[in-house]
């Protein structure tokens, strides 16, 4: 207890209690020297005739406003509380040469041009980022069907090339035979297709250089020749084999190839007069 | 409701709060020439003034049922409704001015004469002329200007402790003249 006394003592001459009543202090302080103030009567009386000193300062400087203020500034003083519940024109009216309680009004009014101006601003500055926005998205809808068909050319590309390197290796195999059919005796001599045949995998290729486009409801048919029999290699147009070689049926071995026209689908057995091309291994 | 119009010393506090309008009369009569020479003191424009003080009779006036007699005199009480609306103004036009004015500001406390720092108010007297320059320059910028011990101890280069000392050595000297009066 009389340390704490002791305390109290050296709190109130620590100079805190008079950078308190100047209004210099912190928050943190300020609520620390009310709440020693509430508990400690001492420190509450020494802030009391701090504040006094203040006070007796203010009143030995005083300067009397001039006598024609009162009137105005309690009457407005008055109104400013009781337009709470009334309207302030109310009180207006007792008060002709007074514009104070004015001033709130106009004070309204400039801001709210104010603030139309800056909403109009800024609405017009929403529009121009609206439009700028729908650009934008146009331009990425645009960007992103652009992406899209190069995706699509990419595949197409990627499969074209898989199909060309497979034909070339189907050409460079070293088991792979070839067959040239050329135009046989009273057809265009120009006419020509070639036969990739791979002996390990079976597998016949078709390549044409040149045929004529058959006529309508007729379709071209290989076929294989294996000890004078023909063997059916399925039936093509004279354009399937324009970007790649076509794949055929399969078959052990053979020793040539012929191709006849035939009605569309195919015929089990070939149509002799109807032979275009015909051609026996290229004897390396 | 009927109110006693005869305000005196004793009932001014509880007609004051009841919200007596004569209160109000009485407090305007008593009180007004210490607050508006505070504000003068505070703001050296007289125009300026006479709003402030409109401003803070408003206040007084809103306020009345908050005024708490346990925690100091209504006069304190008002004296420091005065200066913290004062410098609630003075704040906002500090932050608007910029550090060059509150540099020209303290040039101008150094170059200050003993004849009083407001020539343009004639008869305002300055009891704080009779304080140490230094200790005078702590209560002006305190109680008159609104800066905090941290903004006086950065703005003006004076460590936090100093300027407490100071503080309390104007306060103990202000005491004294006080006294004397």
């Amino acid at each position: 207890m009389k340390q704490e006394e002791l305390n109290i003592g050296e709190y109130i001459e620590s100079g805190v209690l008079e950078i308190y009543v100047l209004g210099m202090i912190s928050a943190e302080e300020k609520a620390e020297v009310e709440a020693m103030a509430a508990e400690h009567p001492e420190v509450r009386k020494a802030i009391l005739e701090l504040e006094e000193a203040l006070g007796d300062l203010a009143i030995a400087e005083s300067v009397t406003p001039p006598p024609s203020w009162k009137e105005d500034i309690l009457a407005n003083a008055f109104a400013a509380v009781e337009g709470k519940q009334k309207p302030i024109v109310k009180a207006l009216p007792t008060n002709p040469e007074t514009t104070k309680t004015q001033e709130p009004k106009s004070n309204f009014g400039f801001l709210a041009i104010a603030a139309t101006v800056v909403l109009l601003v800024s609405l017009g500055i929403n529009f121009k980022m609206y439009l700028t926005l729908q650009d934008v998205k146009e331009d990425l809808y645009d960007t992103e069907m652009r992406v899209a068909e190069l995706e699509n050319d990419n595949q197409v590309m990627v499969a074209n090339f898989k199909d060309v390197e497979q034909n070339l290796a189907v050409m460079r195999d070293p088991n792979t035979a070839t067959f040239v059919m050329k135009a046989i005796e009273g057809r265009d001599p120009n006419y020509r297709a070639n036969i990739y045949w791979n002996s390990t995998t079976e597998t016949v290729y078709l390549d044409i250089k040149s045929l004529p486009q058959a006529p309508t409801g007729k379709q071209y048919q290989l076929w294989a020749l294996k000890d004078g029999k023909p063997i059916d290699m399925g039936v093509f147009n004279a354009l399937d084999t324009e970007k790649m070689l076509l794949e055929m049926g399969s078959v052990p071995g053979a020793d040539a190839f012929a191709v006849t026209l035939e009605v569309a689908g195919g015929v089990p057995s070939p149509t002799m007069e109807e032979m275009y091309v015909y051609g026996e291994p290229v004897q390396s | 409701m009927t109110h006693n119009n005869n305000i005196t010393t004793e009932n001014l506090v509880p007609e004051f709060r009841k919200g007596n309008k004569a209160a109000l009369s009485f407090i305007y009569d008593a009180y007004s020439g210490a607050l508006y020479g505070i504000l003068l003191k505070m703001i050296r424009d007289e125009e300026l003034c006479q709003d402030l003080l409109q401003e803070t009779f408003i206040k007084i006036w809103k306020n009345h049922e908050k005024f708490d007699p346990e925690k100091g005199t209504i006069y304190t009480w008002m004296l420091n409704l005065t200066r913290n609306n004062c410098i609630d103004y003075l704040r906002s036009k500090r932050n608007k001015n910029q550090q060059q004015n509150r540099e020209l500001d303290s040039l101008v406390y150094g170059l200050e004469s003993s004849s009083g720092f407001n020539p343009d108010h004639i008869g305002v007297k300055d009891m704080l002329d009779q304080l140490p320059a230094e200790q005078k320059q702590i209560i002006k910028l305190s109680y008159f200007e609104g800066y905090t011990q941290k903004e006086i101890s950065e703005d003006f280069d004076i460590p936090l402790g100093t300027v407490k000392s100071r503080a309390k050595a104007a306060m103990d000297k202000l005491r004294k003249i006080m006294s004397a009066n």
